[in-house]
């Protein structure tokens, strides 16, 4: 089964996505809503708590349907007639008599801290519906109180069963869509993402998967003349491809085949969303669909373009500690730069409560974060659990319905501050776009030699990857996300409003931006190599380097962008820059974009209407101890790029983000430190939250943010 | 020991988190250094920092065994532990774990079937310098079933600590049939009910409300943080909770009559009744 582009269709769906924003029947929102679990709750509650969720200004709530709440047995179904707590109906009759939206997530996968993630324990069980390892096993999930095997996505029988849930819960579902009902939009499936084992060798390897493998490859070859060339190989067929378990690449073009291997990964998951998407279009759920991903999802095998054919909008779920900006900033950061918009399905309020040795994130971590989230742009969030409930603690509301005081204030001043301040209509200034370059990101994660460690937590590629050079003049893996670091790094300390994307997205977005920066090395991917040769050629300004793609994906020739460039002059041995140390440095005879002693180490050149720039060294670890460097190289790129800095302040801990709205200017500026800091601005502003003139110097406590209006 | 679908509800997160960070967040982590090898030839070297570190690759030599090099290493780079990891030593774990696992065991079983896949490997496809294992990896599963027996059937298990003016953190357990089936804290009482002046005169306060929310008294255990603290720290944990039974740093409620006797023992002959 190939998966076809979904094509938006036409239908009244209340809430739809336009230039970037949600929109309410036609008017723009922030979607701000909170989840509540109906079947957890005392039904006699629900009244007392829901109006409790709309006394802090929520106006949309979000809640799972879990499968295996439901199910007595296969086909036999408790919606209330049983348990009165589990009578979704009269739970969205309810929502609907309090004027609440409702966004709802029917699964099948639903974790939702329940014992089988909401699977029907015969489902899990079931060895012809469980993923399969390398070895042959089923594929344990850890989680307490009991671990247990995962499903597979490629198994047909599972998405039999799924069928048989969904043809009893859909007909309550349509009834209740907006404009008859409260339903606004529905979750195709949660968190794809192969349970958290993503590493490339662990699994799924079960026959349906490798059916859909074998189709993947015929799909993008058509022929497999055409595989066996690029493979160099003599398959008969593609039914005898036989699917890597390792990674035993030696040489350039061994590669092909592995980096098939991630793109397939990458594939899987897109075609389990596809198939719950369809099976619950198929049932008349004519609404908006959207999904979510775990965490930092940037990287394969996920890809957020790619789902985004399938299913309206893909969002990241985000649960970090105060300590933890960065990873808020990438993910929100990345949604704004990639997705149709930025959502965020699930955000920390509160935190899991089993026995697990995992600190809790508290509410002054999600304080912080959350105006973090505000501050780099988005358009729609669910907090998970605006309601306590049991294996979930820390939440405004407790399951009784009584309010934990301190986070209560917060999101009550959280749903004021958002219509104060018109967030809804604001647009967060984004110049440049720092770019993940996917080819690199998939070979860092073929290389892996921890497959199954769950690549989770902080684990970096540098821990991971292989370190055989296999061909190239860098190792590839090693080096591209250190490249990748410093950028993301260089331009948030020298303040230019530089987002996040991917080398998926199309010209016409990419086109959007002044700036595209992303690391290159010899091989890069034919049609991102003429995409981004398109976006210099019309107007933008590129950014490479440290090397000029040659080879394209299948390792073959491509000097689609090489031959609009400089040959170097030569190389320099040891390389300084201020307090950095570059390494593999190389000079050139060019336009200069950064001359040092050595030579001119950053040129620019000019293709078409606009202009390709060349970093032409590697980029060491960044640390407090190299960023006078950092900032003179980014500083010199973003001037010859034309960016302008948001403000002057070389403090790394200090972050800064300018949201625009007609004549209205609001900025965000993070102490993302656990120091107090002053910045001077040396204008006065209006502070949003206290609604008081502030300024020039402006004072940060530790992790905190101030919302500041251009008076 | 741990059922099904326990009940794990009304936690203050502010107590867990007091509890995380007693059990959890003590001391500076240790600085380790893993080698990770293929037929005893290292293909990659990575430090607790997440950094790479090609260049120790250096220190090996062709004629040099795995345990040699992780010794050199060891006294070379100043850190606390080195570990030697065979390429194939992970997925083997995993494997082993998986292929033997019972999805029908209770999760505690499941803990100790996947400790053991992990000792497996300690020693051969995993490596340590210096070498030393931690306590966890001696417990037996059967220890811990004979603990759990022990305690009469239908019962609940409380454990509350005290900081000056507050409960620190307070834990409820409900075992029934040899398994945990309730997981809950103070909070189920009355939700943010935490402040108290003398825990030694008020703690019989928790227990009552505790028996009228539950028609059971719990096998209560109290005492300060600072005392909680020199348990997580002192090795012999057994000798100083009978200590600090019976010098009353610790105090219980409603044991069982045989621990009774032996505290009671213990206070009359110290030590010598050991």
């Amino acid at each position: 089964m190939s998966i076809s582009v979904y094509v938006i269709r036409d239908i009244n769906m209340a809430l739809q996505i336009n230039d970037g924003k949600f929109h309410l029947n036609g008017i723009p929102v922030p979607l701000v809503g909170g989840s509540v679990h109906y079947w957890r709750l005392d039904r006699s509650l629900w009244s007392q708590i829901l109006d409790k969720v709309k006394e802090m200004g929520f106006e949309t709530i979000c809640t799972y349907v879990p499968w295996s709440v439901h199910e007595l047995a296969r086909g036999q179904f408790d919606f209330g007639e049983n348990d009165p707590s589990h009578d979704l109906e009269a739970f969205l009759f309810l929502c609907e008599e309090k004027d609440l939206n409702v966004l709802l997530r029917p699964g099948p996968h639903v974790n939702s801290e329940i014992t089988y993630f909401g699977f029907p324990k015969r489902i899990v069980l079931d060895p012809e519906i469980q993923s399969v390892t390398a070895e042959g096993t089923p594929v344990v999930f850890p989680s307490p109180p009991r671990m247990f095997p995962v499903p597979g996505y490629a198994s047909e029988k599972f998405y039999n069963e799924v069928a048989i849930f969904f043809d009893r819960v859909c007909p309550i579902i349509v009834r209740h869509l907006h404009p008859n009902g409260c339903i606004i939009g529905v979750q195709a499936d949660n968190e794809m993402c192969f349970f958290l084992r993503t590493q490339p060798y662990d699994h799924d390897y079960s026959t349906s998967a490798l059916e859909l493998y074998r189709e993947f490859l015929c799909e993008k070859y058509t022929g497999i003349d055409y595989l066996n060339r690029i493979y160099k190989t003599n398959y008969e067929s593609f039914g005898s491809i036989p699917p890597p378990r390792d990674f035993l690449a030696k040489q350039v073009d061994d590669l092909p085949y592995y980096l098939d291997w991630i793109e397939y990964k990458e594939y899987y998951l897109q075609y389990g969303i596809k198939r719950i998407a369809d099976m619950l279009r198929e049932r008349d759920v004519d609404t908006l669909l959207y999904h979510n991903l775990p965490g930092v999802s940037m990287k394969p095998p996920y890809n957020l373009v790619k789902m985004e054919e399938i299913v309206d909008v893909v969002g990241f779920d985000l649960y970090y500690y105060k300590e933890e900006y960065h990873k808020v900033k990438k993910c929100v950061e990345y949604l704004s730069g990639t997705s149709n918009t930025v959502f965020i399905p699930e955000f920390a309020s509160g935190f899991i409560a089993l026995p697990l040795p995992v600190k809790p994130i508290m509410l002054e971590d999600a304080q912080f974060t959350t105006v973090c989230a505000l501050m780099h742009g988005i358009a729609g969030i669910n907090f998970y659990m605006l309601v306590e409930r049991e294996r979930w603690v820390g939440s405004p509301i407790d399951r009784f319905g009584g309010v934990r005081k301190n986070h209560f204030k917060f999101y009550t001043m959280l749903n004021k501050l958002i219509k104060r301040i018109d967030y809804a209509n604001l647009t967060k200034k984004s110049e440049g776009i720092l770019l993940i370059n996917r080819d690199y990101a998939r070979l860092e994660l073929a290389s892996s030699l921890l497959t199954p460690i769950p690549l989770i937590g902080n684990i970096t590629p540098e821990q991971y990857v292989n370190e055989q050079a296999l061909g190239f003049d860098n190792i590839i893996q090693l080096e591209y996300s250190l490249q990748w670091d410093a950028l993301y790094h260089g331009f948030g300390m020298a303040k230019y409003a530089v987002t996040l994307g991917d080398t998926q997205m199309p010209l016409d977005k990419l086109l959007s931006y002044r700036m595209v920066t992303v690391p290159t090395f010899d091989f890069m991917t034919r049609n991102v190599q003429k995409k981004l040769l398109d976006y210099a050629m019309q107007g933008g300004c590129l950014v490479i380097g440290p090397s000029v793609p040659h080879l394209d994906e299948n390792m073959e020739e491509c000097s689609i962008i090489a031959k609009y460039m400089l040959p170097a002059s030569g190389k320099i041995n040891k390389l300084t820059i201020n307090d950095m140390t570059p390494g593999n440095a190389q000079f050139f005879n060019g336009e200069p974009v950064l001359e040092v002693d050595e030579g001119l180490i950053i040129y620019q050149t000019s293709v078409g209407r606009g202009s390709i720039i060349r970093i032409g060294f590697l980029f060491p670890h960044i640390s407090e101890h190299n960023q006078a460097g950092l900032f003179r190289v980014i500083d010199s790129i973003a001037s010859a790029a034309g960016l302008t800095r948001l403000i002057n302040c070389p403090d790394p801990q200090i972050e800064v983000t300018i949201h625009t709205s007609n004549d209205r200017q609001v900025m965000f500026l993070a102490n993302t430190g656990n120091s107090k800091k002053e910045v001077d601005l040396g204008l006065a502003y209006t502070d949003a939250v206290i609604d008081k003139v502030v300024g020039p110097r402006i004072r940060l406590k530790p992790y905190s943010v101030r919302i500041l209006e251009a008076v | 020991m741990i059922s099904e679908n326990p009940k794990i509800m009304d936690w203050s997160v502010e107590q867990w988190h007091n509890f995380y960070q007693a059990l959890f967040h003590r001391g500076t982590p240790k600085t380790t250094i893993a080698v990770i090898h293929k037929d005893n030839i290292p293909i990659k070297i990575i430090d607790s920092l997440g950094r790479s570190r090609p260049n120790l690759m250096d220190l090996f030599t062709k004629d040099q065994s795995m345990p040699d090099l992780i010794k050199t290493i060891y006294h070379r780079m100043d850190v606390d532990v080195v570990y030697a990891i065979s390429y194939p030593a992970i997925r083997n774990i995993f494997s082993e774990f998986s292929r033997i696992i019972d999805f029908d065991d209770n999760y505690l079983k499941q803990l100790f079937t996947l400790k053991d896949a992990i000792i497996n490997e300690m020693g051969q496809g995993i490596l340590r310098y210096p070498a030393g294992l931690h306590w966890l990896t001696k417990l037996e599963y059967n220890t811990v079933k004979k603990i759990f027996r022990a305690a009469p059937d239908n019962t609940l298990v409380m454990l509350t600590i005290f900081g000056k003016e507050e409960i620190w953190t307070n834990w409820i357990i409900g075992i029934e049939g040899g398994s945990i089936n309730l997981i809950t804290t103070i909070d189920t009482l009355k939700p943010g009910f935490h402040s108290i002046t003398n825990w030694k005169r008020e703690y019989k306060h928790i227990t009552t409300a505790v028996k009228k929310r539950f028609g059971k008294k719990p096998i209560a255990f109290f005492m300060d943080n600072e005392t909680f603290i020199d348990l997580i720290k002192t090795k012999s944990k057994f000798r100083f909770i009978l200590d600090a039974l019976s010098t009353k740093r610790i105090i219980s409620k409603s044991l069982p009559i045989r621990y009774r006797i032996m505290i009671f023992l213990r206070r009359i002959f110290g030590r010598r009744s050991n």
